[in-house]
């Protein structure tokens, strides 16, 4: 009986009884309770025993798998236990509770301060919770929901609920890194061309393309196009190996889909190097440099006399002509005013220019004449400002002289003469001998045949050796030695 | 050496018929007989024909025309049936000229005999049948006054001259070529060919080659001046002559045996017994072969103090090959009188140079002076003089 209450007491048998009553029928606190027995021809029993009214059991939140370390965009997740930490429910896991909401807070000026609250209204899109029963819960947020320029700690306070429970809450903090990227550069839109140094001629330009992407690959952003961050570049001109000036800064003009581009002009020569860096919120800045030289301006030759050949080769006694004709190759127009030298065996000789950009020079006969016969390198050289020139090397032969009509040297008609005089003399002389050792039959066979061939008479038809004759020639001799003479005999049998 | 000769001719009604055969008991199958005629047939033109299987190996020459014979030589296995062309084309001729003669077996013995010396014929040989043939030996005589014969020309006057019926001109005219007598050349103006002599033979008994020093060449001292005189008062009474020329190349030099004989003594005075030891070579019968040595006035026979006899060549013969400066004299009487025309006289006079030369050549070569004038540079070798030196136990190739 409490005060006047009595309780509902509900008999078990065997002398058991059951009291039950609802626990909001009594009031908070501690409460004595006497609990009275009686039975006819009994004595009367009695206790009495302390009840008390509590509001809510107590609870507590542990944090069984923290939160990590996660690059800003991605799903941020932890496991929390919910148990009850009263006795005598002590540590009893409290499943079918609710994650009420989330609340994310940041320091901020050395105070925490909520920064973003994940409740009902947002539940499933930004976030939510799982019960993995047990008293376990598993709790998710998206961490694009905040944003970090370098890497920050972001508190995200749960709160659990249960009825008869008391509300309990853990605070786990979760590191939230900017995403990583990188910027590379490129000579064409189309990205097939990388580039690491621009080299260019003065007055000439230059597009250069820098595209920006996601580089880190923990997140689920990894390898995708990043679009509308600011390409910022700075030049620095290179004074010398250690030294250089800032001599130019802007940002690139973006050309969509990750891509940005900058036109480089070659207005002072010099060599330069190129700094970039991206600018994005939640995104590192990606840097990357290059190397841009600004040369001279080459020269087109075109040969027009004698300037392609390597060897030249000209009689004393003849003029000879250089002539070329020389243009701007970055502009593609003729080049005026510039000077063109030649150097003959130490000699500077200048070729004479026209508006059409040609120049000449002509060595006359007379100049030649004041060398020695002989090979001369010739060295021709282009000088103007702002354009450079490879000078070109030469042969200059310059040979004996030549007569009028043959171009032969007038030394070789005295050789050749001289030979022929005496080829001829050997010719005849071998002529000569030949005929000697012509035997006398063979030269009265070629009279017979010249005399037949002209028709001539021939006036006597005995010339040589008669058949019998041929036969005292052979065996003559051995008639002798028997002391007889074969002339005695006549040709008959023979 | 072949086992045998037969003559054979075709008859329209009997069929093929021997005429004569040597050994005269050679006995030929018909139907071998009829193998060769039918070979002859089919090429359709005089010539030869070789047939070789495993028991037969025999070379047949037909001497086409109207009364066409053939000569059908029998081989041993290893003779080559080519070998025996010139001497079968000879005694097809010879026995188609004595078909109906009494003494036509003696005359094939003789031919047979004749046909030996071919696989081994020599250069001298050679010229020897050339001289040997009437035919040839005409020709030789006419080119040496005329310069050149165009062949159709002698094609006719050879039928005249001879009459001999049908006759093998090419073949005539073929030996005449091979052995580098003529030359034929073909001149502007002339309807066929022309013959052109570029070498001559020269033909005759000399002195022997001992004559001078016989001691040297194994005769006695004390029977050397007798034989001097003997050869000395032979030449004082000789006079060259072609039918002695002829009986010397009929009887000697194509003859087989003798000319074993003839050769032996021709490189030195020999013994009988030197002379015995040529049974080795085939000559069986010494006696008749040094009788008509003797009877041919070819040897002496000397006898010293032992009663030893000597055969010692009395004359020694020479057929050679010799160039014929005395054509140039031919050349230009023909000019003279115009017997020839000038492009055939200019052509004459290119072959002579060109022989001429490689004459000279050759005996520049062979640095002597008389060095024969043969055709070929390897006949040239063979033909130089004989000589021998050494022990005469052993009879020596000649060769």
């Amino acid at each position: 009986m409490i005060g006047a209450t009595e309780l509902n007491i509900y008999p078990l048998g065997s002398g058991e009884f059951l009291i039950n009553h609802p626990a909001d029928g009594f009031p908070l606190g501690l409460l004595e309770i006497g609990v009275f027995g009686k039975q006819v021809s009994h004595k009367e029993a009695k206790f009495y025993l302390q009840l008390e009214i509590l509001d809510f059991w107590d609870t507590r939140l542990e944090l069984i798998v923290p939160p990590v370390i996660y690059p800003w965009n991605n799903i941020s997740t932890f496991k929390v236990r919910y148990l009850c930490d009263e006795f005598p429910r002590q540590n009893e896991l409290l499943g079918s509770g609710t994650v009420g909401n989330v609340i994310l807070s940041q320091e901020i000026n050395g105070s925490i301060e909520t920064i973003y609250i994940l409740d009902q209204t947002n539940i499933g899109d930004i976030w939510d919770w799982t019960d993995l029963g047990d008293g376990v819960y598993e709790i998710w947020f998206d961490t694009s929901i905040v944003s970090v320029f370098a890497q920050s700690v972001v508190y995200a306070t749960p709160y659990l609920t249960l009825s008869f429970y008391r509300e309990a809450s853990v605070v786990p903090y979760v590191w939230i890194r900017p995403v990583e990227t990188q910027l590379s550069l490129y000579s064409t839109s189309d990205l097939s061309e990388q580039l690491d140094r621009v080299d260019i001629y003065l007055d000439q330009s230059y597009m250069v393309y820098s595209y920006l992407n996601i580089s880190d690959i923990l997140s689920n952003l990894y390898a995708t196009t990043l679009e509308g961050a600011t390409i910022y570049y700075e030049i620095y001109q290179k004074l010398s190996s250690t030294s250089q000036v800032l001599y130019q800064e802007g940002n690139f003009t973006s050309y969509g889909a990750g891509l940005a581009q900058v036109n480089l002009v070659g207005r002072d020569l010099g060599n330069y190097i190129i700094h970039l860096r991206s600018f994005l919120e939640n995104y590192t800045s990606a840097e990357i440099s290059f190397e841009f030289v600004v040369q001279l301006k080459p020269i087109d030759l075109f040969d027009q006399a004698n300037i392609i050949s390597t060897a030249i080769d000209v009689p004393q006694n003849r003029d000879v002509g250089f002539t070329l004709e020389i243009w701007d190759s970055v502009h593609n127009v003729p080049l005026t005013d510039a000077t063109v030298l030649i150097d003959l065996d130490g000699t500077i000789y200048s070729f004479y220019g026209n508006d059409q950009g040609q120049y000449n020079i002509n060595f006359t006969a007379e100049t030649l004449g004041t060398y020695d016969v002989g090979t001369y390198n010739l060295r021709v050289e282009i000088q103007k400002t702002n354009y450079t020139f490879t000078p070109i090397h030469l042969s200059l032969t310059i040979s004996l002289p030549v007569d009028q009509y043959l171009n032969i040297p007038y030394l070789y008609w005295i050789i050749f003469g001289a030979t022929a005089l005496f080829v001829t003399s050997v010719t005849i002389g071998n002529r000569l001998v030949k005929l000697a050792n012509i035997p006398p039959f063979m030269k009265k066979l070629y009279r017979t045949k010249k005399l037949i061939k002209k028709g001539k008479e021939i006036v006597d038809h005995v010339v040589t050796d008669s058949q019998k004759d041929e036969f005292l020639e052979r065996f003559g001799q051995l008639w002798k030695d028997l002391n007889l003479d074969l002339n005695d005999f006549t040709e008959e049998g023979i | 050496m072949p086992k045998g000769v037969a003559i054979m001719e075709w008859n329209d009604r009997s069929g093929a018929e021997i005429l004569a055969t040597y050994p005269e008991e050679y006995d030929i199958d018909p139907k071998l007989m009829m193998q060769i005629f039918s070979q002859h047939e089919y090429s359709g033109e005089a010539g030869l024909i070789i047939l070789m299987s495993e028991k037969i190996n025999l070379v047949s020459y037909s001497s086409g025309g109207s009364e066409q014979i053939f000569v059908i030589l029998f081989l041993t296995e290893e003779e080559d049936g080519n070998s025996f062309e010139d001497g079968l084309a000879d005694v097809a001729r010879e026995m188609k000229l004595h078909k109906e003669s009494d003494d036509m077996q003696e005359i094939l013995e003789r031919q047979y005999r004749r046909l030996e010396i071919f696989p081994r014929i020599n250069r001298e040989q050679k010229l020897a049948l050339v001289y040997f043939n009437d035919i040839r030996r005409a020709i030789i005589g006419r080119l040496r006054a005329e310069c050149m014969l165009q062949k159709s020309e002698l094609n006719i006057w050879i039928k005249d001259e001879f009459r001999e019926g049908e006759i093998d001109i090419e073949w005539i005219i073929n030996s005449v070529l091979q052995n580098g007598l003529c030359q034929v050349g073909s001149v502007k103006g002339y309807s066929s060919d022309l013959l052109f002599l570029i070498n001559d033979l020269m033909i005759t008994r000399k002195p022997p080659r001992f004559y001078r020093n016989p001691s040297d060449y194994r005769c006695p001292k004390s029977l050397a001046i007798d034989y001097q005189t003997a050869v000395r008062v032979f030449f004082s009474d000789y006079r060259p002559n072609e039918a002695d020329n002829l009986e010397l190349i009929d009887k000697i030099i194509l003859d087989p045996v003798n000319y074993e004989v003839f050769t032996l003594l021709r490189l030195a005075i020999v013994t009988r017994s030197d002379l015995e030891k040529l049974k080795k070579k085939g000559v069986d019968d010494l006696d008749s072969a040094l009788e008509l040595f003797n009877s041919l006035k070819l040897i002496t026979v000397l006898r010293d103090e032992n009663n030893t006899e000597y055969f010692a060549l009395l004359s020694d013969f020479e057929i050679s090959q010799f160039f014929p400066k005395y054509m140039l004299n031919s050349v230009r009487q023909s000019y003279m009188v115009k017997q020839n025309s000038n492009l055939a006289l200019l052509t004459h006079i290119d072959l002579l140079a060109k022989e001429f030369m490689r004459i000279f050549k050759l005996k520049k070569k062979t640095k002597k002076d008389d060095a024969p004038a043969s055709y070929s540079d390897t006949d040239s070798l063979l033909n130089l003089d004989l000589s021998y030196s050494g022990n005469f136990g052993e009879y020596p190739s000649s060769h």
